[in-house]
């Protein structure tokens, strides 16, 4: 079969205008390669679009999404916007892309952006999301840093008590969730700053299992935390909230370091929840299904020695960006270039193939 | 008259021999009897009890109308050979008796009767015990033909799972089954040489054993019956065919009112009796939720017990779901003998409890319901805030016993062999519960529930939340419109097979929603995983469980799993793709406000665009 | 030559040795339940204790004092658990808690 003979006008699919679409998108445009996206929302940016500021400098992620999407239209991407591709077909060398029983259009290569779903809070009952109204997600904290959502306490409260959960969904076997999620540690430390920055005379608690700061100058963030704005880290985990004095939380937990329990009311309580997978790959002979994952269901898996993007099994397919595992925006944007380069060797492959 | 041959000798060894190894391993079993007898034992041996043992022994022993209840062929399958054995033994005593007229004479007369009677008159009355005693035959026979389907393909008798044997045991088997083929082919070959016969064996012998060739076959047939029937009763006492007299044994000493001990002793008294009663039918199997994982199912449970050899790992990682119990046919006292061997690996564990603060409990004014919502409950807030909602709805007054600090039932101890140890937790609660004025006592976990109910002694009557909530529901303390929500109910192992609460549970869900019927529901339902029974099992193992649990309440057209335990609906919760909430939840107005997890809805919204 | 000996030392029982081997009845402890290996200290265990409100029992410390090799203390305090399963529940690395502790307790022999 002549593989050329299926390479469609647009060479690259890329599915997900988040951060990890859209750089990977500019960074194949920027080689030459025409490329589409198929965005699932109405709009560009992903989990990004919640983000207030981000870590470890408090960049404003208004602006850094603002930054991408110019770029992305400087470079007339084409955007699918509303466009949800649940499965990929393997047709010669290249993929037809569908929503349902619509295709959606045809590519050379395909390549996954789609990201991560947090870790939903309901299935940790023990800490009452859903149930107390003063249990946020940090997810919902940056929507009210947003303004897109009120305090949980009243406004008379100038002290509030604040606590984070670390690791809610995430290192817990018991929630399918082996992985560490490795940014909400930094990201409490962030919020937990924010809070303090706000209310100056809050007491911010966090309540962590490992402190992994394993990012540029995410360390220094920490020592800042502590030193600058008085937040207290506390190792150990907490066993459930309570209703307590008035509209507080009474929560238990365990001091590790002091081997003692301790408890303690609280105004606000956020769970760290952890990055999970979006989607769950299932892969055929020639077609691919993105499907809803389920209990212990993993990242896109890859294949190569260190970091690379081409998904296990399928020749023409790539991943970049969360899809693959919890990821930082650096990392995220420093991926779409690696991935880029995998993708434009595949494509010249398949052109010298094609021409001899 | 009565003639005797060399040929009856196996047999009668092999008798004489079974005779004396039983009784002399019944006397030992029952040695602390004869040491120390009980009154009670003594007097109800002379009563109707020993009639009601009978009765038992009849309807299980020989017609097995329990198996039978629960799968028809496998039931007709024991029926018709222990009956039409049972029928044999009874026909020959009284055919002997009728033609010979004298009621006594050596056991193998009867046995080898057709041998040394072949041509016996005595009219019509005579060929009734011909028809009679080869109806009992052609019974036996039936049964021999569906044991050797059930080896080869055990789906025809609609089982899964079948019993793997030990040696000694297919050595026993083999002699079983080669006894009644060689009676039919001994007798047909008697009959054909000197004529008569009932319809089997009479018409057998005269279509293809009447040739005079065949005369020199007869004796060494009956030297070949003689010999299985020899070597199957040798080997009796220590195959699982000691099972057809343990069992009876059994039947009486409990009628009799003996129980079984709390600790382990397996050639002791009752439990030794329960632990050879076995027969391993292998209805035990296809009920276990980890048949196909796991080897711990009360079957091999007892054989390991009877061997002395590797039951520990079988005590400690069973879940104790109660499924096996529930569906042996005789009864046996599986749990208790499970939490015995537990009880007996950790025998060295000794709790100490001398560090609770004593209660005392403060003067409270008269209040309904007294709530305790355990430990488990702690995790499970909605499940609380619901009920207390519902409380207030149906205008009943409460307390919640333990809203702050709590100490455990006991009944975890108890499920881990060491009920004793809990005694001082026990103690602890019920002065906490006794210093209460209240009405009732309600609790949201079915594992207090049961150590309440049974262990507590309490004053005031126990029941689980759903219970109470259907009583609401009847005396229209609480009202409900059919909605269009579709649940599917898990049963949890200790509030369906442990305390039978089925109907409750049922009855509120389909009072606001359509309950979907399930493949495996109510005494049928499987363990969610997360049992306290089992020690050792690991998670993996849990898990793998618990998604098979999940998929039988997966049914198409469930909008939502419901359940009234906090350990189920915790584990559950974790793994499901619908929600799973307590049946609290479920009926309170305010529940969790949006149930699908996020991820689902998402998935569901992008599925809209 | 001998080595001077200035008077300072590690005080005895105040450090652990590291290089000597585990003691066998905690090795038979971590052989019979393996997930005891998988607890990484998180202090889940301890937060939602029941007993843990009363008395200063932590499995988390009872894991970390085992391999310690201070058997006595573990048997003593493994034996304040009611083993109500809370702990089990909730733990992330899926240890069987209640198994450890029963094998815990029996380390130490019951005081008169």
């Amino acid at each position: 079969m002549n593989a050329s003979e299926y390479l469609p006008k647009d060479e690259v699919a890329i599915i997900g205008g988040g951060p990890a679409g859209m750089q990977t998108a500019l960074a194949l445009s920027e080689r030459g390669f025409s490329v589409r996206i198929y965005e699932q929302k109405e709009q560009l940016g992903g989990h990004l679009k919640g983000w207030h500021h981000l870590f470890p400098h408090g960049v404003a992620a208004s602006d850094l999404l603002g930054q991408l999407k110019e770029q992305v239209l400087a470079r007339a991407v084409p955007l699918h916007l509303g466009q949800s591709v649940d499965r990929l077909q393997k047709v010669g060398a290249g993929w037809v892309l569908w929503q349902g029983e619509r295709p959606l259009g045809r590519a050379g290569v395909v390549v996954l952006a789609n990201g991560f779903a947090l870790f939903d809070a309901r299935r940790k009952e023990e800490y009452g999301y859903g149930l107390y109204p003063s249990v946020l997600t940090a997810a919902d904290l940056e929507a009210v840093f947003r303004k897109e959502q009120p305090w949980p306490f009243g406004s008379d409260r100038m002290a509030p008590q604040v606590g984070f959960v670390h690791c809610v969904g995430s290192r817990d076997l018991k929630c399918g969730s082996p992985h560490c999620s490795k940014l909400c540690c930094v990201t409490a430390v962030k919020q937990a700053m924010a809070v303090k920055s706000l209310f100056p005379e809050a007491q911010v608690y966090c309540f962590y299992m490992d402190l992994r700061m394993h990012g540029l100058e995410y360390e220094e963030l920490y020592r800042k935390a502590q030193v600058d704005y008085g937040v207290r880290f506390i190792r150990g985990r907490l066993s459930e909230a309570a209703p307590g004095q008035g509209k507080r939380l009474h929560v238990k937990a365990e001091d590790t370091l002091q081997g003692r329990p301790l408890h303690l009311q609280l105004d606000m309580l956020v769970l760290m929840s952890g990055m999970v997978p979006a989607f769950l790959l299932e892969q055929q002979e020639r077609a691919v299904f993105l499907k809803e994952p389920v209990f212990g269901s993993g990242f896109v898996p890859v294949q190569g020695l260190l970091a690379a993007g081409s998904v296990v099994q399928q020749e023409g397919l790539f991943a970049s960006g969360a899809c693959k595992g919890p990821a930082t925006l650096p990392e995220v944007f420093a991926d779409a270039a690696a991935v880029a380069r995998e993708v434009e060797q595949y494509l010249k492959s398949l052109k010298a193939v094609a021409h001899a | 008259m009565e003639k005797s041959a060399w040929f009856v000798w196996p047999f009668m060894l092999g008798f004489m021999f079974a005779l004396v190894v039983l009784l002399l391993r019944y006397l030992w079993w029952l040695r602390s009897l004869w040491r120390r007898p009980s009154s009670r034992l003594l007097s109800r041996m002379f009563s109707k009890h020993s009639l009601l043992a009978v009765r038992e022994i009849f309807s299980e022993g020989l017609l097995h109308l329990r198996i039978y209840k629960r799968n028809r062929r496998l039931g007709f399958m024991h029926m018709s050979l222990a009956l039409g054995w049972f029928m044999m033994i009874v026909g020959g005593k009284f055919e002997t008796w009728f033609h010979s007229g004298q009621f006594l004479h050596g056991t193998w007369y009867a046995v080898f009767f057709r041998y040394f009677e072949p041509q016996t008159a005595g009219g019509w009355a005579g060929t009734f015990w011909l028809h009679y005693m080869d109806l009992g035959l052609l019974l036996v026979l039936t049964g021999l033909a569906l044991a050797i389907m059930k080896r080869i393909r055990k789906r025809i008798l609609g089982i899964h799972s079948s019993t793997r044997h030990t040696l000694v045991n297919r050595v026993a088997l083999t002699f079983l089954w080669m006894i009644f083929p060689l009676r039919l082919v001994a007798e047909a070959l008697t009959f054909g040489q000197h004529g008569g016969g009932g319809f089997l064996t009479g018409s057998l012998g005269r279509c293809c054993f009447s040739s005079g060739m065949l005369a020199g076959l007869e004796l060494p047939l009956w030297w070949a019956y003689s010999l299985s029937l020899g070597a199957f009763f040798v080997v009796l006492p220590f195959s699982r065919y000691l099972h057809i007299p343990t069992e009876m044994a059994l039947i009486f000493l409990r009628h009799w009112g003996l129980r079984a001990a709390e600790d382990l002793q397996p050639e002791k008294a009752l439990q030794a009796f329960e632990i050879h009663a076995c027969s391993a039918c292998g209805l035990c199997l296809d009920v276990c939720p980890a048949i196909k994982d796991h080897p711990f199912q009360s079957a091999y449970f007892l054989r390991a017990l009877r061997s002395g050899k590797g039951w520990e790992s079988l005590a400690s990682t069973c879940l104790s779901c109660g499924a096996c119990e529930e569906a042996c046919p005789i009864n046996l006292g599986l749990e208790k003998l499970r939490t015995a061997a537990r009880g007996k690996i950790h025998e060295k564990h000794h709790a100490v409890y001398s560090y609770l603060p004593t209660v005392a409990p403060v003067e409270t004014s008269r209040v309904d319901v007294l709530l305790f919502t355990g430990c488990m409950g702690r995790l499970k807030p909605a499940t609380t805030k619901a009920l207390k909602d519902l409380f207030e709805e149906a205008g009943l007054t409460w307390v919640h016993l333990d809203e702050q600090e709590s100490i455990c039932c006991g009944r975890p101890l108890s499920l881990a062999g060491r009920a004793g140890e809990a005694s001082a937790l026990r103690e602890h609660n019920r002065n906490l519960i006794q210093g209460q004025q209240a009405r009732m006592l309600v609790t949201t976990c079915p594992i207090c529930l049961k150590q309440f109910r049974d262990d507590y002694g309490l004053e005031l009557p126990v029941y689980h939340h759903s219970e109470m909530l259907w009583y609401c529901l009847r005396a229209g303390r609480l009202k409900r419109e059919k909605g269009t929500a579709c649940f599917s109910y898990h049963d949890p192992c200790e509030l369906g097979r442990k305390s039978a609460c089925y109907q409750a549970p049922r009855e509120l869900l389909q009072s606001c929603g359509t309950l979907l019927p399930l493949e495996r529901e109510q005494a049928d339902a499987l363990c969610c995983g997360n049992s306290l029974g089992a020690l050792s099992l690991s998670l993996s193992e849990r898990q793998a469980l618990t998604s098979r649990t999940l998929k039988v309440l997966e049914v198409s057209g469930a909008q939502s799993i419901v359940t009234s335990c906090p350990l189920c609906q915790h584990n559950l919760a974790r793994q499901s793709r619908l929600p799973v909430r307590d049946l609290a939840e479920v009926l309170a107005v305010t529940g969790l406000p949006e149930q699908h997890g996020q991820r689902t809805a998402a998935l569901a919204a992008v599925q809209e665009l | 030559m001998p080595k001077p000996d200035f008077g300072f030392a590690f005080a005895p029982n105040r450090a652990l040795d590291l290089s000597a081997p585990l003691l066998p009845e905690v090795q038979v402890v971590l052989e019979t339940e393996p997930s005891i290996r998988a607890c990484m200290a998180c202090g889940q265990c301890a937060a939602v204790c029941t007993a843990g409100a009363f008395t200063p029992l932590a499995f988390y410390r009872l894991v970390l004092q085992l391999r310690g090799g201070d058997v006595a203390a573990v048997g003593e305090r493994a034996r304040h658990c009611m083993l109500c399963g809370k702990c089990q529940m909730t733990c992330p690395r899926g240890v069987n808690i209640r198994n450890a502790v029963l094998l815990m307790a029996a380390l130490a022999p019951p005081k008169p």
